[in-house]
């Protein structure tokens, strides 16, 4: 299950996709991890991609590692668990569960990625909300298709698991 | 009838063939995207770099603490080694839902 779920995020982390908005994005790559360990795992595994792609692709970098830990490896996978949770409490099916988690923990990442650039760089007129604002839309509407193609692939990839799930004893995506 | 059991218990084994597909696409995506012409203009345009260019206009002074040690020298050695990197990982995740899957079968 770590393997699939370090392979998972090491694929999902290379792409860059076109998004309908003319720009791209990577997807977060966090949702098959958080659904089948938890959050708690997220960070250790994020951070191993991050350091491969700061050390190797001059993509992140070492001092802003802690920043990247934080929004890959903390905020998504807390968010994408709390709705995960939250909906799997309230009767809906694990796939669909699984599918909004990780739409909603890859917006989540890029929020606090855009939250934390407006903590380091508040705009001088608008302040912290103006830049996040800022941020936000440079990274927000794009991030939406690729966010859902993200939900899309997990849930297929956890399709894929079924028969593996029901023998899994973690509180995870259970079949 | 016994040779459809068959086929389906050997079908059960693997993962699906629509996992394939699109993991092979995966790898190979670094080289198709930039191939057609409205994901190439959008490519050249990263949410990184439109992040980086408004951190230059709201911070005209910033200078980065650091540079990187080494990066890559243009952007199809880039694109090689980010090809790479899904490349491990498909083939990583292909691997490990296999595993998974056999064990399963072997448990039940």
């Amino acid at each position: 299950m770590l393997a699939a779920s370090g392979a998972f995020l090491f694929a999902l982390t290379a792409l860059k996709l076109p998004s309908v908005t003319g720009s791209s994005s990577h997807p977060a790559g966090t949702a098959l991890g958080v659904s089948l360990l938890g959050p708690l795992a997220m960070p250790a595994l994020s951070t191993l991609v991050l350091v491969f792609q700061a050390l190797l692709l001059a993509h992140g970098g070492l001092s802003t590692l802690g920043a990247n830990v934080f929004s890959l490896g903390i905020a998504g996978p807390l968010a994408m668990w709390t709705v995960y949770s939250l909906m799997r409490r309230s009767g809906f099916r694990w796939e669909l569960a699984c599918g909004v988690a990780a739409v909603v923990g890859n917006l989540a990442t890029y929020l606090m990625t855009s939250f934390q650039l407006a903590l380091a760089f508040p705009d001088v007129s608008s302040g912290f909300w103006g830049a996040f604002v800022k941020f936000a839309g440079i990274f927000f509407v794009t991030q939406i298709p690729i966010a859902i193609v993200e939900g899309a692939f997990t849930v297929m990839v956890l399709r894929n698991l079924a028969p593996v799930l029901k023998h899994w004893r973690l509180e995870g995506a259970r079949a | 009838m016994k040779q459809d059991t068959m086929r389906k218990n050997t079908n059960r084994r693997g993962p699906s063939v629509v996992l394939l597909v699109v993991l092979l696409t995966m790898i190979a995506l670094p080289f198709l995207l930039p191939l057609i012409p409205f994901a190439e203009d959008a490519l050249g345009k990263g949410t990184d770099d439109g992040a980086r260019r408004a951190t230059e206009e709201i911070a005209p002074t910033f200078e980065p603490w650091m540079e990187s040690l080494w990066a890559p020298s243009d952007s199809d050695a880039e694109r090689f080694l980010f090809s790479v990197q899904a490349t491990l990982g498909a083939v990583g995740l292909y691997w490990a839902i296999h595993a998974l899957r056999r064990r399963a079968e072997v448990v039940s």
